[in-house]
C-alpha cells in the first residue's frame, strides 16, 4: 500500500495539479515500483480510457433537422444580453422583487389613507340584513404575497404571508387612526346584482354567502 | 479549432446561427455533438435516453444561445447543459422506479442498496456502478469529460471543496476494489477468479 504522502502525491497528479517536473517524478516512481505499479495501474488504466463511444448511425442529421423545426434560428443577437451573467440576473431579479414588494405596500398604505380619509366602513359595518360584498385586503399581506411572487421559484410563499399576517397584527393592535386595511367595495353601479329569484320558489334554495369576507 | 485562420472558432459559429445561419448550427452540432452524446450516456447508460438527451441539449442551447458568454468556452457551456438534462432524467427515473416500488409494496432497504452492476470487470461501468452517485458523476465529468472542479461544483450544485472530496474518494474506493481481483500485467488487466 501507498503511504498517505504518496498517494496524496499521486492523487495531484491524477488532478493535474503538479508542475511539468513534479508530474514526471510521480510517472517515474509509477514506472519503477512495481507495488505501486499494481495498486495503481487499473485504476489509472480506467481513468485514461473509457470505453469508446459509438455515435449511433444519423442522430447527428436527426438533430440537425430536429432543431431548426422548432426554432427559426434567428435568435437574440450574443452581444449586449449575452454579458448577463447569472449572478448579474439574480442581483437584477433580486432588486426588482424588493421595488415590486415597496411599491405595492406603499400603493396599499396610500388606498388605505384615502379610504379612511373618505368614508368609513370599516369602523361601522353594514348590518347583515343588508348583505354588501366587502373585502378587505390589507397591504402587509399584499406585501407578502408580492414577495413570494416576485421570489418564486422552489422559496415556500408561506413565510412571506406569515410575516404579512403577523403585521397585519400588529397593525391592528394600533389605535385606529394608524388602520392600514384597505377596504375595497365595489362601487354600488358596478357591483354584479344576483338575479331576481322566481317567486314560486321557497328561499331556502339560494346559498347565503357570508357577509363581509375578510382576506 | 480555435484560432486557425481558416476554421471558424465556436464564438463566431455562434454569431453565425444568432443571425439564422443554418450551415454554422450545423458545424457545431458535429464539433460538440459526441461529447454531448457521451456525456449523456456514460450518465444514463441508456442509448434511446442519451440519444433524446443529446436532442434536448441541442433545442435548450438554441433556446439559450442568447445567454452563452463567448468569454467562456462553448464546449464546457454544451457540456453543462447536457450534463444538467442528463441529471433530470436521473432525477425523474429514480422518482418513477420509488412510485413503482411503493406501488407494488416493496418500499424496503432495497431502494437504499446501491444499485447491482450488471457490466463485466473488464468494463469501466462495472467499477463505476459499485461508487456513490456523487463520486461517480465527479469521476465521470472530470477524467472522461475534463471538465473543471469549478464547472462540476455549479452543476452539482456543491462546493468545490465537496466535490474534491468526492473525486479522491471515489478514486481510492475504486482503487480498492480492483486491487481485490484486478492485477494489471503486460498493459492488460488480469480478472482474478475466485477457482483462479
Amino acid at each position: 500500500m501507498a503511504d498517505r504522502d504518496t498517494e496524496r502525491l499521486i492523487d495531484a497528479w491524477l488532478d493535474g495539479e503538479l508542475p511539468p517536473e513534479r508530474a514526471a517524478g510521480v510517472e517515474a516512481m509509477l514506472r519503477e515500483s512495481p507495488a505501486l505499479r499494481r495498486e495503481y495501474a487499473p485504476l489509472i488504466e480506467l481513468l485514461r480510457s473509457p470505453d469508446p463511444i459509438v455515435m449511433p448511425p444519423g442522430l447527428a442529421d436527426r438533430i440537425k433537422s430536429a432543431v431548426p423545426a422548432r426554432h427559426s434560428l434567428r435568435v437574440m443577437p450574443a452581444g449586449p444580453r449575452a454579458a448577463i451573467a447569472p449572478a448579474r440576473w439574480r442581483y437584477l431579479r433580486s432588486t426588482l422583487a424588493a421595488a415590486a414588494s415597496i411599491a405595492l405596500f406603499a400603493g396599499g398604505w396610500f388606498a388605505s389613507q384615502l379610504w379612511t380619509g373618505s368614508s368609513n366602513p370599516v369602523a361601522q359595518p353594514p348590518s347583515t340584513a343588508e348583505a354588501p360584498t366587502v373585502v378587505i385586503v390589507s397591504p402587509w399581506v399584499l406585501n407578502g404575497l408580492a414577495q413570494s411572487l416576485t421570489v418564486g421559484g422552489s422559496v415556500s410563499p408561506a413565510p412571506f404571508i406569515a410575516q404579512g399576517a403577523a403585521m397585519e397584527l400588529l397593525a391592528g393592535s394600533l389605535p385606529a387612526a394608524t388602520d392600514t386595511t384597505v377596504p375595497l367595495v365595489l362601487p354600488e353601479r358596478a357591483r354584479p346584482r344576483a338575479p331576481e329569484p322566481p317567486a314560486n320558489l321557497p328561499d331556502d334554495r339560494f346559498i347565503i354567502f357570508p357577509p363581509v369576507q375578510r382576506l | 479549432m480555435d484560432g486557425h485562420p481558416d476554421i471558424p472558432s465556436d464564438a463566431d459559429l455562434v454569431r453565425a446561427v444568432c443571425e439564422g445561419d443554418r450551415a454554422a448550427y450545423g458545424l457545431l452540432v458535429d464539433r460538440h455533438l459526441a461529447a454531448v452524446y457521451a456525456v449523456a450516456l456514460r450518465l444514463l447508460r441508456n442509448t434511446a435516453e442519451a440519444e433524446d438527451t443529446a436532442q434536448d441539449t441541442f433545442v435548450r442551447a438554441m433556446e439559450r444561445l442568447h445567454q452563452y458568454d463567448p468569454e467562456h468556452s462553448f464546449h464546457n457551456w454544451i457540456l453543462k447543459i447536457a450534463t444538467n438534462q442528463s441529471l433530470n432524467r436521473l432525477r425523474s427515473r429514480r422518482r418513477e422506479r420509488r412510485m413503482q416500488e411503493r406501488l407494488a409494496g416493496q418500499e424496503d432497504q432495497r431502494s437504499h442498496a446501491p444499485p447491482r452492476s450488471e457490466a463485466s470487470p473488464t468494463d469501466w461501468r462495472h467499477w463505476l456502478d459499485q461508487l456513490d452517485e456523487p463520486q461517480r458523476l465527479a469521476i465521470i465529468l472530470f477524467h472522461f469529460h475534463q471538465m473543471p472542479y469549478a464547472e462540476i461544483a455549479e452543476i452539482l450544485a456543491l462546493p468545490i471543496n465537496t466535490v474534491r472530496t468526492h473525486l479522491h474518494r471515489g478514486r481510492k474506493r475504486l482503487r480498492e476494489l480492483m486491487a481485490q481481483v484486478v492485477h494489471w500485467e503486460d498493459g492488460s488487466w488480469q480478472i482474478a477468479t475466485p477457482n483462479a
